[in-house]
């Protein structure tokens, strides 16, 4: 896949922005579902991060890696003030398309039925953390990010992101030690594995 | 793989599917692919910048002629004689576009200085300007943590366009490049005030807080960090400024205690006021400041979202020298 550069987003090129949008729209999507919970307020995230990427590309920093932690940091801030963001960008928000049609296959609607009780059992066990820690637990263990990208997308020294993430793995240990059913064991191998595996480790 | 990442993971299965599908993609693609094309989406951001080329056309013209960088630093009410009040006859006279009221009489004398700028930065030399800012902190985010500390601020900008850019600010140095060049920047914009302002109307329509709103940020951007365009249009972007409904001549005061007067406009959409500061005496630009005027946002009425000051203006042969 091509990769716009951080040149040609700073210079804000309108081609590098299709580009940024084709290679990231998917994780930024990804990480407001998981967010939300809630595909369809995710395109709106996705939206307005984009136009927020457009209209802030001049502070991009000029060196670096993967723009995905500058993104994902945007998205982060859309994500803590949805009403700013959608107020900022309310007409272009007017002039995006509706939310998606619900699917008629039945499959699908199965399918999604699945996705959506993993989704809900998922955010149950984040919903236990702080904001912070939930926000590392997004961008560390669901976007692939590592410490140095969360820092990035969230503005804060690594050592912070150590240390939430940390904090984070001792509250759901402890979470899932009094309430096994807190977390969708049984609905993906891996999961349920490693749950398996770890529950018996002391810290 | 660390691992406490590596023991979320497990916790934490991550929820598979609900992406973003195929055609969903292209959809959102082609609707934001209209978005980007909105210049006034592309302005940069306002809080981040500077207002460079005001400086340098009306510090600088002000300043040629009274010497030095005095002007700049000194008590306005000791500031020497200026030059704005000197040829206002020249054919494209700014002198009768605006209404004789306080913010229209104040803009003219703002336009007319600018007029006489002189300022050229050749395709080898660069544009330095110094400041001292502040921006409050944490103003996209739950939190608010006030200004951050008064600090220097340093910036180079080539006179030519495929050159690096430099900026020295809290012992970071960044370059970047401008990626436009002015004749870019500037294109089709009319020299003539009315005309002008239709242009950025009509440019920055369904953009920003609101219309008046859009177009006061959109000449602040035409203003801000960059090199400044013909004198001609300069006094042209000033006087368009002043035509729009709602921006006012206001008293204020810059980020090193400088008394100034301000074109001003209220933002009704976050309750803001941005003002642009000058000199009363010489017009030469001091610096801006944002003033919450209303309580809004979880910001309080009263209270300052960003404040700067010019310290000095130059012309210099490389990126990083200061004089």
């Amino acid at each position: 896949m091509d990769l716009p550069t951080r040149t040609q987003l700073r210079a804000g090129d309108r081609a590098a922005f299709g580009l940024l949008f084709d290679a990231f729209a998917s994780a930024v999507h990804r990480y407001a579902t998981r967010w939300t919970g809630d595909p369809s307020a995710a395109e709106d995230v996705v939206s307005l991060t984009f136009l927020e990427a457009w209209r802030l590309h001049e502070k991009l920093r000029p060196e670096g890696d993967s723009v995905l932690p500058w993104l994902l940091g945007i998205a982060t801030n859309v994500l803590r003030n949805t009403g700013r963001s959608a107020r900022r960008h309310r007409d272009a928000l007017q002039r995006m398309p509706a939310p998606p049609p619900v699917p008629d296959f039945a499959d699908e609607l199965v399918e999604r039925a699945h996705d959506a009780a993993r989704l809900a059992a998922a955010r149950r066990a984040i919903e236990r953390l702080r904001r912070a820690e939930r926000e590392v637990v997004l961008l560390c263990v669901w976007s692939g990010l590592d410490y140095a990208g969360a820092a990035e997308a969230l503005g804060v020294p690594v050592g912070t992101v150590r240390s939430r993430l940390s904090r984070a793995r001792e509250k759901l240990r402890k979470l899932v030690a009094a309430d096994p059913e807190l977390l969708p064991r049984s609905e993906t191998a891996t999961g349920g594995r490693a749950f398996a595996a770890r529950s018996n480790q002391k810290g | 793989m660390d691992k406490d990442i590596e023991e979320l993971r497990g916790l934490l299965p991550a929820p598979v599917s609900a992406d973003l599908t195929a055609d969903r993609h292209l959809l959102l693609k082609e609707h934001l692919m209209q978005e980007f094309t909105s210049p006034a989406a592309a302005h940069p951001q306002r809080r981040r910048r500077l207002v460079v080329s005001l400086v340098a056309a009306t510090a600088v013209a002000a300043l040629a002629a009274v010497g030095a960088v005095a002007g700049l630093r000194g008590d306005p009410a000791e500031a020497p004689p200026t030059q704005a009040q000197a040829p206002a006859s020249s054919p494209a006279s700014p002198a009768a576009v605006l209404p004789d009221t306080p913010v229209g009489r104040f803009a003219t004398q703002v336009a007319l200085v600018a007029q006489q700028s002189d300022l050229t930065v050749g395709k080898n030399q660069f544009l330095y300007v110094k400041s001292r800012i502040a921006f409050r902190n944490g103003a996209e985010k739950d939190t608010d943590l006030g200004l951050d500390p008064l600090h220097d601020r340093e910036i180079w900008l080539p006179g030519d366009a495929s050159k690096n850019a430099m900026v020295k600010e809290n012992g970071r140095t960044e370059q970047f490049k401008s990626g436009q060049t002015n004749e870019q920047r500037f294109a089709g914009l009319p020299t003539d005030p009315h005309k002008l302002l239709d242009k950025i109307y009509k440019d920055t329509a369904g953009t920003g807080h609101g219309p008046n709103e859009a177009a006061f940020n959109q000449i602040h951007y035409y203003l801000v960090e960059a090199l400044p365009p013909t004198p001609e249009l300069l006094a042209a972007l000033y006087q368009a400024a002043a035509l729009i409904p709602g921006v006012e001549k206001v008293d204020a005061v810059d980020a090193i205690g400088r008394h100034g007067v301000a074109l001003a406009l209220h933002d009704k959409f976050d309750g803001s006021r941005s003002e642009w500061i000058f000199n009363p005496k010489t017009f030469a630009y001091l610096g801006e400041r944002s003033v919450q005027v209303e309580s809004k946002d979880g910001r309080k009425a009263g209270g300052i979202n960003s404040t700067t000051a010019v310290l000095a203006v130059a012309v210099v042969d490389k990126a990083g020298q200061t004089n």
